[in-house]
């Protein structure tokens, strides 16, 4: 569980009360939760661009829970890739954006009564065998996912193996 | 794979495209795609059926066991 979020929220809690207990002006102190405010509107706004594809998955960025699981396929790059475009649509998750000559799908889970909602990355590569997929489901805003990461990862290669039944 | 899918094979028979035939039988182009690379999981009887009716051809025709040193 990454405990950087959480420590975030207990640093901004001090400021608030120790402004608050130098100042006296409750507006003035408030005005320190806005850093965590306006974190979670950045994320909310650059969350459906594959360019800020990098400020999601650094692993520098401690503020969000990121899960990547890895796994190969027969199929070549370019048949995977419109093959997953295809699986998309009978997901629950949304096509946020996608780049056939990166061969990168930007997906995105709604918000749910547990978390602000995740993006997930899939990235294709060519192998040795035919392709490697990574897909990585990070969370918007939160130190925990609440096992969501792993529930679409499991919900995405589900639909994926069930969609190679033709 | 020991089972090999002559879709490829059947399809320049009939002079008929890919995309033709996936109208006609309702089947994505990626999925038939899929399934003449022979690296489907599994095809159901359904979509077998359609192939063999809009191909007019029997599944025999389509699939084709390829005996390997192991088998």
């Amino acid at each position: 569980m990454n405990k950087a979020p959480l420590l975030l929220s207990i640093i901004c809690f001090v400021i608030y009360r120790l402004l608050l207990y130098f100042t006296h002006n409750i507006w003035l102190s408030l005005l320190i939760f806005l850093v965590p405010i306006g974190l979670l509107v950045f994320n909310f706004s650059v969350r459906k661009r594959l360019s800020y594809s990098n400020w999601f998955l650094s692993p520098r960025n401690f503020l969000h829970e990121r899960r990547t699981h890895t796994f190969e396929s027969e199929l070549d790059t370019q048949l995977l890739y419109a093959k997953l475009l295809e699986v998309v649509d009978n997901l629950e998750f949304d096509l946020l954006d996608h780049d056939e000559n990166k061969l990168k799908i930007l997906l995105g889970a709604s918000i749910n009564f547990l978390t602000w909602g995740e993006n997930i990355y899939i990235q294709i590569a060519p192998s040795s065998n035919g392709s490697m997929i990574e897909f990585t489901s990070v969370t918007l805003f939160g130190n925990t996912s609440w096992k969501r990461n792993d529930k679409n990862f499991d919900s995405f290669i589900e639909s994926f193996e069930s969609s190679l039944i033709v | 794979m020991p089972i090999s899918v002559n879709l490829d094979v059947m399809l320049a028979k009939r002079k008929m495209q890919l995309k033709e035939l996936s109208e006609i039988v309702g089947v994505s182009v990626v999925n038939l795609s899929i399934l003449k690379q022979s690296k489907v999981k599994a095809i159901r009887f359904s979509t077998l059926e359609a192939i063999c009716e809009a191909l007019d051809c029997q599944p025999g025709d389509l699939l084709e066991f390829i005996a390997t040193k192991e088998n």
